[in-house]
């Protein structure tokens, strides 16, 4: 065994001498390169997530609500030795002079944070450092975004609610806050002592009290006991194991679509793979039948050459997982401070990955031709044309698509949802082929003449894997051009077909008793009087008397709604945009009871007649669904997941909401507003869609930024076919050359030969992305689409510029070899 | 039909043996006859030259008698072992370290070095640390041990072809396959080819059986037939 491993290593170091393997190496480089890069990322954020749980949460346990902490949850952690401290935080309007923004401030007590240190800085681009210290009497630490947007320096002060605070220090990090995914609005930090002075914090603010509690792991574990007995329904729970349930889910969202991304670079770096591993298993037919002859069994000569091919697959894996590392910081970088602050170095775990990606990409697309060696002939020394078949299309498919398969369900932890993905993508990949054939067909047939016949004629020839070429490439370009109009287009094709003067603005936390000053406010400013829309707070606790527990449910989306506080309203009339798909609507039938959106009522389970119950200021509300709604969320008007016949609500505290259109000239207004109504939030739309604008740009450039790697095995498997085919091309380059033609003609042949690829790969490219594209902006979004002549005019200018450059630089050499000794040998 | 047995001496056992070999092939113009019940036997240490034109069968029967094919009918036996009682692996590992070979077109590998080539039989055979310096002997035998390092591109036809037989001496093979071996030579360089070799298979006592359609390269073999219409006879 031991001299077999030494033949098997001698012969795969001589065959990486002799550049056998070096474009097949390279493939492998790329795929492993892709994941690898995606693994190192999300490895990074994971560990993050296991060493800073603690840290996220700013302590080892958290108990949240939307109303102040019971003073019995204290006493408890007071009477087990447990370390407090309370924060409470809640949306808000910071205004300086005339200029406003929405602001989440929080106001944290002694102690805060039990773990981890906040960080903060003088200036706003100087050093950071921890501090154990608070916010003092008076002044209040900002994110330097802040300062940004209302035109400040430290030192300045704002007006939040009806205190007048000064900015001392910049903060730079905040433990339990996670990246910048999670915060629309820039932090406000201050004392638990100031918030009082504000006045902002009213029975109807969105506030959310948190108790920290730190110490031993007994006194907690002690502690969490006892509260899952006394919790009250308002009172959410979170620990180490659980921190940050939006950030968990955002790292796995992050994880899957990279890895998706990523292994569309694999499998397009497989066709590579297989195309290489054919044309050395085809150069190595002599080889094997002259060792055969001298008494090498076939079983040694599937375990010497399956020793070789490892051997190439472990090296370079090795150098994709170097690549991979260096890319992730790429990544890093792009998605800098977006989940968490901090990221540690990897661990060894997307090693294993990259290894495993190596070896299984090798055994689904070059073991197929690798295995039949086994099956030449010793005669074919004596008789040349005897040679094993090579291995059917039907085994090379089904081999290629385990290995797929296996990659997959490891990326996505999924059988079912891997084996859709799989079948989508030979479906997609089966569509290109099928198109790619067609259009070879098509252009083999043409009326070309001298110089374009005989690149037409070099392109359409079966050795040149014209189809595999356009396929390989067309993927990559397609997944860029559709990436590409989403990040430009959607957000932009979105607001665009809002109604004209569709509300820009909301406003919420307006008392009850505020509407007439309101209404002259606005009638100052000669905006039309708004219209309010009551809410009321209230968490879904019960249906048909069921307790409701977020664990229950199966979705995601549908544990969120059942944890969440709902804001419930009351109306008599049925709003324009509101449509009653089964029951009455009261005004028809008067009755006590509520509406519920019919989406919302699926997700919940909540049936006509049901009787949800709803917990609102420590009270339990019951009554029977009357009817379901359709909402149009469209409209962009304010609209409720629950409405309340009129009474049913009667002595909840209640506040207002209003939303309504101004014009960008009449910001003096919001200022105005601030400063009269300090209670009242205002959210700018245009502000939150440039932040989710923002977003999507940064998510779309990570997408991207795999998909490059896609490019990368697009162009390997544009050289493996050059080298695949290069014997015949080096042959006809040099009768060409030997009949007159000069270096200039031939150059130009190849230019020709590939523009037309390019032109062919970018034509298709940009059918796929548009019928793509439509399909997501309809179908997904519910847009109207448009035609987009530039996804065409990128798509193939891009392909043809690309595939032009790698063709001539693969070719190159081809120009610069005498013609004679190449006549020569062809002769023999 | 008379079966021609080389007799230098009786009591050694024939190191290639073929009893009434046929050999057809189905065409798309019928059935066609190649060989029709050949006899011979190779006895250790002769050498044996089989004539005939172009396309009489003489590289078909060269491949029955290795091993390397099998036949429509009739019996070979190589190295006493009955080749249709035994699988292709089973030949193979038969032939391993005890048949050399050298071929028209010489078949060196363009990857390895001349004496990687060389190292080659060596290497399957399971040969231990001195598979190098072996090689390098067999090499200097041919006198191309300072060509050592140099790929068979950078060799004339004749270094190729005397690489090839330094290849086919080095794991001292008990028979050694011939076939055309100055077919894509200069008829100055084959004359000195085939002197090497016929030195080499005297010096080593291996036995040869060598094809080829010139009868001037076969004067210094032991014994010489001629293959026509399927038939061998001695010349």
């Amino acid at each position: 065994m031991s001299k077999l491993l030494r033949m098997g290593l001698r012969g795969a170091w001589r065959d990486w001498r002799s550049g056998e393997m070096r474009l097949l190496a390279l493939a492998l480089v790329v795929a492993v390169a892709a994941l690898s890069a995606v693994g190192f990322f999300t490895d990074r954020l994971e560990r993050a997530m296991g060493l800073q749980a603690a840290e996220l949460l700013g302590a080892d346990l958290v108990v949240s609500a939307p109303v102040p902490i019971r003073v019995t949850l204290r006493a408890r952690a007071a009477q087990l030795g447990l370390e407090l401290a309370e924060t409470v935080d809640f949306p808000s309007v910071v205004l300086s002079g005339d200029r406003t923004t929405l602001v989440q401030v929080k106001a944290v007590g002694r102690g805060y944070p039990l773990r981890g240190r906040l960080q903060i800085s003088d200036e706003r681009l100087g050093p950071g450092r921890e501090t154990r210290s608070l916010p003092a009497p008076g002044t209040v630490w900002v994110e330097s975004r802040l300062l940004d947007l209302v035109g400040l320096v430290p030192g300045a002060s704002i007006a939040l609610g009806d205190a007048d605070l000064s900015i001392s220090r910049i903060l730079r990090h905040e433990p339990d806050r996670g990246g910048q995914l999670f915060r629309l609005a820039p932090r406000v930090l201050l004392s638990m002592g100031d918030l009082e002075t504000t006045g902002l914090l009213t029975p109807t603010s969105r506030a959310r009290y948190r108790l920290l509690l730190a110490g031993p792991p007994e006194a907690v574990a002690s502690y969490r006991r006892w509260l899952d007995r006394h919790r009250s329904p308002q009172e959410t729970v979170a620990d180490v194991d659980s921190a940050r349930p939006e950030v968990r889910t955002a790292l796995e969202q992050a994880r899957r679509y990279l890895g998706l991304a990523a292994l569309v670079a694999v499998l397009v770096a497989g066709a590579a793979v297989s195309l290489s591993a054919r044309h050395y298993a085809a150069r190595q037919l002599d080889a094997v039948a002259l060792m055969r002859c001298l008494g090498a069994s076939r079983g040694r000569v599937l375990c010497l050459f399956g020793l070789r091919l490892l051997c190439v697959g472990l090296l370079a894996g090795l150098v994709g997982l170097a690549a991979g590392f260096l890319a992730q910081l790429g990544l890093a970088g792009l998605l800098r401070g977006w989940f968490l602050e901090a990221l540690p170095a990897p661990g060894p775990a997307p090693v294993l990955t990259g290894l495993f990606t190596a070896v299984l990409t090798l055994m689904g697309f070059a073991l197929p031709p690798i295995q039949r060696l086994a099956e030449v002939p010793p005669l074919r020394v004596m008789r040349g044309e005897l040679g094993p078949a090579p291995p059917s299309a039907w085994v090379t498919g089904v081999a290629a698509g385990l290995a797929l398969f296996l990659l997959l369900a490891w990326q996505t932890r999924e059988t079912e949802a891997s084996l859709k993905i799989l079948v989508g993508a030979m479906g997609l990949v089966g569509v290109l082929w099928a198109l790619g054939a067609v259009s070879i067909a098509l252009l083999r047939h043409g009326p070309w003449r001298g110089t374009w016949r005989w690149a037409v004629k070099r392109l359409c020839d079966p050795g040149n894997h014209a189809v595999l070429q356009l396929c390989g490439l067309a993927v990559g370009i397609t997944a860029l051009l559709v990436l590409g109009v989403l990040r430009v287009e959607l957000v932009e094709r979105w607001r665009t077909s809002l109604p004209e003067r569709s509300p820009n603005h909301f406003l919420i936390g307006i008392q009850m008793d505020e509407g007439p000053e309101l209404d002259a406010l606005f009638s100052r400013h000669g905006l039309e009087a708004p219209v309010y829309h009551p809410i009321v707070r209230g968490r879904l606790v019960a249906i048909n008397d069921r307790a409701v527990e977020p664990e229950h449910y199966e979705g995601l989306r549908a544990r969120r709604l059942a944890a969440r506080e709902f804001n419930l309203t009351w109306a008599r009339r049925l709003a324009t945009d509101n449509r009653v798909v089964a029951g009455r609507w009261w005004e028809e039938t008067p009755g006590v009871g509520f509406s519920v959106e019919e989406g919302i009522a699926r997700t919940l389970g909540i049936r006509l007649g049901d009787r949800p119950s709803f917990l609102i200021a420590g009270a339990k509300l019951s009554a029977p669904v009357t009817s379901l709604r359709e909402v149009d969320w469209e409209s962009f008007r304010p609209n409720f997941f629950v409405i309340a016949s009129p009474g049913l609500l009667s002595g909840a505290p209640a506040s207002l909401m209003t939303a309504f259109y101004l014009d960008p000239e009449q910001q003096g207004f919001i200022a105005e507003l601030a400063r009269g109504f300090p209670g009242v939030t205002d959210i700018d739309v245009d502000m939150v869609l440039r932040q989710v604008r923002g977003i999507m740009d940064r998510a779309a450039l990570a997408i991207e930024y795999v998909f490059g790697f896609t490019l990368l095995a697009g162009a390997v498997v544009m050289f493996a076919a050059i080298e695949v085919g290069l014997a015949g091309r080096r042959r006809g380059i040099a009768l060409k050359r030997a009949l007159g033609a000069s270096r200039g003609r031939i150059l130009k042949g190849l230019t020709v030969e590939f523009a037309l690829l390019g032109a062919l790969a970018g034509a298709l490219s940009a059918l796929m992305a548009s019928i793509a594209g439509h399909w997501i902006t309809t179908q997904v979004f519910e847009l109207s689409a448009l035609p987009s002549p530039w996804l065409w005019l990128w798509g193939i200018a891009g392909a043809v510029t690309g595939v032009v450059t790698v063709g001539i630089v693969g070719t190159r050499r081809l120009l610069d070899q005498p013609p004679w000794p190449i006549l020569q040998q062809a002769n023999g | 039909m008379i079966a021609y047995r080389t007799m230098r001496n009786p009591s050694d056992s024939p190191v290639a043996e073929a009893e009434q070999l046929t050999k057809t092939l189905r065409g798309p113009q019928g059935v066609l006859r190649i060989l029709s019940g050949v006899d011979l036997a190779v006895r250790p240490g002769e050498a044996v030259a089989i004539l005939g034109a172009s396309g009489a069968g003489k590289s078909t029967l060269l491949g029955l008698l290795a091993g390397l094919d099998s036949p429509t009918g009739g019996h070979v036996r190589l190295l006493g072992q009955e080749l249709d009682r035994i699988d292709e692996d089973a030949r193979a590992a038969l032939r391993s370290g005890r048949v050399g070979f050298v071929f028209q077109s010489f078949l060196l590998l363009p990857g390895l070095t001349a004496l990687e080539n060389v190292m080659l039989p060596l290497e399957l055979d399971g040969v231990g640390r001195d598979t190098p310096d072996r090689a390098l002997q067999a090499l200097a035998r041919v006198g191309l041990e300072d060509r050592a390092r140099h790929y068979p591109r950078q060799l004339s036809g004749g270094e190729q072809q005397r690489v090839a037989i330094a290849r086919a001496f080095a794991p001292g093979p008990r028979v050694l396959f011939a076939d055309e071996p100055t077919g894509n030579l200069d008829e100055a360089t084959g004359h000195r080819v085939i002197e090497l070799m016929l030195g080499l298979r005297e010096a080593s006592g291996c036995a040869l059986v060598m094809v080829t359609h010139d009868k001037e390269l076969t004067r210094d073999c032991d014994h010489r037939f001629r293959l026509h219409g399927g038939a061998l006879e001695p010349c």
